[in-house]
């Protein structure tokens, strides 16, 4: 009953059982390891982001906000010297390491603060991708860069998918943390990626004494139970966008001091109220944060009737006085966020980082 | 026939009575130290745009109906809208900020409505079928579009922002002030309306016809431009685009009054132009607890279907 | 009574050449030619709307070069009946042929008790009554061309131009048409009607006066017979 091609066949099958066995076990001590080093997951505060040590670097896993899911799981092993970033975050985030000479390219120049940033554009050392969204992939790739970092918005854009495999793409969900902690610990990612792990955990030790010292004194010197009532956002169109009660923002305003007038909304993303809402709730409000806008007269020209909101006449506060720097810094810096808030809290409107009182 | 034309024409009276009392009275009762000030600065504009907006829209889709002997004209279809906003566009993004007062807001929509209109016109007469106008309309809007991409590339954040907002459409953006200039606008442009009845009744079976009843076609063609882009270009200025009335209402008026008598035609256009668009804004008033829908969505999601509806009829 | 002096009749060259022809008024007229002979062409200069190339022409008191520059006054003076119109949403019989009052409404466009009595006389006079409330897309072609032809006479005219009026009518619509024809020229003095048509059996069995278009000539026959129009057209080459 000898048949050549049975046999064949024969070979065939069992050396691809062997390789399924092979894969089999790969995954399963693959498993094993990754339980092994959860218990030594360096970020207390994230959500979203994982960092271990293993082997001689870190491997890092970065969860998915919508589908509680990992979405990528990777080992940084050797430091990178050739970074993309496409958000004026990330830039600030390596910035704050002092780690401007490992970024090879950004997504808009208009909205830079940090002069070696600039300077390494001027020298041509950083290109411009022009937008967030439509940036391109053929640039990045004539930049030789070896790590991508985007803001994660759901889906990977198609400019994304382009990109080789052998480049680094990190969705960073910096941006959709509770806690204005959790967001500054995103800055580990970065050190962990430039070979500056250990400085930024310093960074970030620095960081959170400050933010839980001035959360401290806030609580000490509030003895009143009278907190000012904090208005956020601006009318857009016909609807009121505002932190939603269990973002980072509204983490913020309650640990300065203030009383967050949409605190009980549920949601870490924003809240949209009819303007009926916001004039029946207006009367109350002391403090109106964020329009996003550098003036009242610019307040005005967008939206005339604003005269007449209720909160219109009480002081009104942005973070216009360099906004740049707040896109670029509020993100790593929460205490000095904090420090703002607390400042506006207690109407004091000297030595303010971020923020200016509008007139 | 008469008797039932009337008793529509009162019928839409009452509801438009009926549904200006719930919006103002019932759905916005406020209470408190500023509830005066809350009634006569957002209340009541607010209902003002929505009755404005609705019966000018859509007399200014009955009008163009009529221009372009074809019931699926109207404002928003035509690129009229597109017209009003690139020039918008243009006063925001490049005008000095105190240029931007009244009326060289309303007279630079004014403008680009009654540009794009006469280009729609010119158009039409060299073109076969409404399917082909239409593609033009479209193309038309996308090109208006894209120029005002470029523009906004140049253009600071603030003014990018203010921009998008007006583009969305809304009852909410006039104020107490602007009502009067747009009620004047609206007031004048049904008024002449009503005194070019005979020659819209004579355009119904096009120009020649027309012509050989003794009405000046090209005057008359030249006032419907005017009035149309005066129409829509001041309510573009003050509320945005705002998609479908100007198409739907009229078609729900011959279908309804069973006419080509253009009297009733406006006269029904106007009142059901307005109850329409106050109708959705009662809506977006009860969904309020729940969700909060901007204007256009209703409008469309009200509108689109119903004019889907007519095109398949049309074939 | 229409006089034309030294006319030149035609778009960019003289198709017809008519050196002087008197029509008196208190008559209908048929004009014969054969096809591409001009007739339409010839219409469209009698109601205004082709400028002559040379010549003139007279409508009782007024010069068709007036009409032309008064478009008002020339829908007074002359109403005109096209082959073929197509119906109208929501347009009714009644609301089409009241069209036909237009030039004698106000600036509102409202018909007077009167002008509704006149439209419902023709109507009944065309066997119309019960058509009055249809709409126009769904009558006939023949229905049609009668509703085309009661708006023209409750225009109330001295002139009526009709253009081939009776190709879609069957033989009882055609005997009524031209009955109502002759009926109305006779009703009011100084009226007049020139219509179009290929039925020259019928014009020659009611006895009506034929414009025959031939070589770029218009001749007028009084009394025509058969032989003298055949002999007429094919002269043509």
């Amino acid at each position: 009953m000898y048949n050549p091609a049975t046999f064949q066949m024969f070979r065939s099958l069992i050396s691809f059982f062997g390789l399924v066995f092979f894969f089999l076990l790969l995954s399963c001590s693959d498993q094993k390891t990754a339980e092994h080093s959860k218990k030594e997951n360096l970020c207390q505060h994230s959500q979203y982001l994982r960092i271990y040590n293993y082997q001689k670097g870190y491997k890092v896993e970065i969860l998915d906000p919508d589908q509680q899911r990992k979405l990528h799981v990777f080992q940084i092993q050797k430091p990178y010297a050739r970074i993309a970033v496409l958000s004026a975050t990330h830039v600030g985030m390596l910035s704050a390491l002092g780690q401007q000479e490992k970024i090879c390219a950004i997504s808009n120049a208009k909205y830079l603060l940090d002069p070696r940033v600039k300077r390494l554009l001027q020298l041509k050392r950083i290109v411009d991708l022009q937008t967030e969204l439509g940036f391109s992939a053929e640039k990045l790739l004539q930049r030789k860069a070896q790590v991508v970092v985007y803001s994660g918005f759901g889906n990977e854009s198609q400019q994304l998918k382009r990109l080789p495999a052998h480049m680094l793409k990190i969705a960073n969900f910096e941006w959709r943390e509770k806690t204005p902690l959790a967001r500054a610990e995103w800055v580990l990612l970065f050190g962990a990626l430039c070979g500056q792990f250990a400085e930024a955990q310093q960074l970030f030790e620095e960081i959170q004494a400050n933010y839980i010292r001035i959360q401290k004194e806030v609580q000490q010197n509030n003895h009143s139970n009278q907190l000012p009532i904090l208005l956020s956002g601006n009318l857009y169109g016909d609807q009121w966008i505002a932190p939603a009660g269990q973002s980072f923002e509204a983490h913020l305003y309650k640990d300065a001091g203030l009383a967050y007038l949409f605190s009980k909304e549920e949601g870490t993303g924003s809240v949209f109220k009819s303007l009926a809402e916001i004039l029946r709730k207006g009367p109350a409000v002391c403090i109106w944060l964020n329009p996003g806008l550098p003036s009242r007269k610019a307040i005005l020209k967008q939206y005339p009737k604003a005269q007449f909101f209720p909160f219109f006449k009480k002081p009104i506060y942005c973070y216009t006085s360099n906004t740049n720097k707040y896109w670029e810094q509020a993100a790593v810096h929460p205490d000095w966020l904090l420090s703002d808030l607390s400042r506006i809290a207690s109407g004091q409107t000297k030595k303010l980082h971020f923020y200016a009182l509008l007139k | 026939m008469k008797q039932r034309s009337i008793q529509l024409l009162t019928s839409t009276g009452i509801l438009l009575l009926l549904l200006t009392w719930v919006h103002l009275f019932v759905l916005q009762q406020e209470e408190g130290a500023n509830s005066t000030l809350i009634f006569w600065e957002f209340q009541v504009p607010r209902l003002l745009s929505a009755l404005l907006a609705g019966a000018g829209l859509s007399l200014s889709g009955l009008l163009m109906q009529n221009l372009f002997q074809n019931p699926m004209a109207g404002p928003y279809v035509l690129g009229i809208n597109s017209g009003a906003s690139l020039l918008i566009s243009l006063l925001i993004l490049g005008a000095a900020p105190t240029f931007l007062n009244e009326l060289s807001y309303v007279s630079a929509a004014m403008t680009g409505a009654f540009l794009a209109a006469s280009f729609m016109f010119v158009v039409s007469k060299r073109v076969q079928n409404i399917q082909s106008l239409l593609v033009i309309g479209l193309m038309f809007a996308s090109f208006t579009g894209a120029i005002e991409s470029v523009l906004q590339s140049f253009a600071a954040p603030e003014q990018v922002k203010q921009l998008f907002i007006w583009n969305m459409g809304s009852l909410q953006q006039m104020s107490a002030a602007q009502a009067p200039w747009l009620g004047t606008i609206i007031v004048f442009g049904i008024a002449t309306t009503l005194f070019l009845v005979k020659g819209l009744n004579a355009m119904v079976l096009g120009d020649a016809h027309a012509i050989q009843l003794g009405i000046k076609v090209r005057q008359l063609k030249i006032v419907i431009l005017f009035v149309t882009a005066l129409l829509a270009g001041s309510i573009t200025a003050y509320c945005g685009p705002i998609a479908f009335v100007g198409l739907a209402i009229p078609n729900l008026a011959r279908a309804l009054l069973k006419t080509q008598d253009h009297l009733l035609l406006i006269l029904f256009s106007v009142f059901a132009g307005s109850c329409f668009l106050v109708a959705i804004d009662v809506l977006i008033l009860l969904l309020d607890p729940w969700l909060s829908i901007p204007v256009n969505v209703l409008t469309a999601v009200i509108g689109a279907p119903y004019v889907a509806y007519l095109m398949l009829r049309q074939r | 009574m229409i006089s034309i002096q030294q006319a030149q009749v035609g778009y960019q060259t003289t198709l017809i050449d008519i050196a002087q022809l008197a029509l008196p008024a208190g008559q209908i007229y048929a004009l014969i030619g054969r096809n591409g002979s001009g007739k339409s062409t010839l219409l469209q200069t009698l109601i205004g709307q082709l400028p002559l190339r040379a010549g003139s022409i007279s409508f009782g008191a007024f010069s068709l070069t007036e009409l032309q520059r008064n478009a008002a006054l020339r829908a007074t003076q002359v109403s005109y009946v096209a082959s073929m119109f197509t119906g109208v949403e929501a347009l009714t019989l009644r609301a089409y042929v009241s069209l036909g009052r237009v030039p004698h409404l106000g600036a509102f466009g409202r018909l007077q008790a009167s002008d509704l009595q006149f439209v419902a006389e023709v109507l009944h006079a065309l066997n119309l009554s019960d058509l009055a409330q249809k709409d126009t897309r769904k009558l006939s072609d023949g229905e049609r061309q009668l509703a085309s032809l009661a708006r023209a006479i409750v225009q109330d005219t001295p002139l009526m131009v009709l253009d081939e009026p009776a190709s879609f009518l069957d033989y009882f619509n055609r005997d009524l048409l031209i009955d109502q024809l002759q009926l109305w020229v006779q009703q009011k003095t100084e009226r007049t009607a020139v219509f179009s048509s290929h039925d020259i059996d019928l014009c020659l069995q009611k006895g009506i006066p034929m414009l025959v278009l031939h070589q770029q000539k218009l001749t007028l026959l009084a009394k025509p017979t058969k032989q003298e129009v055949m002999a007429l057209l094919s002269q043509n080459s």
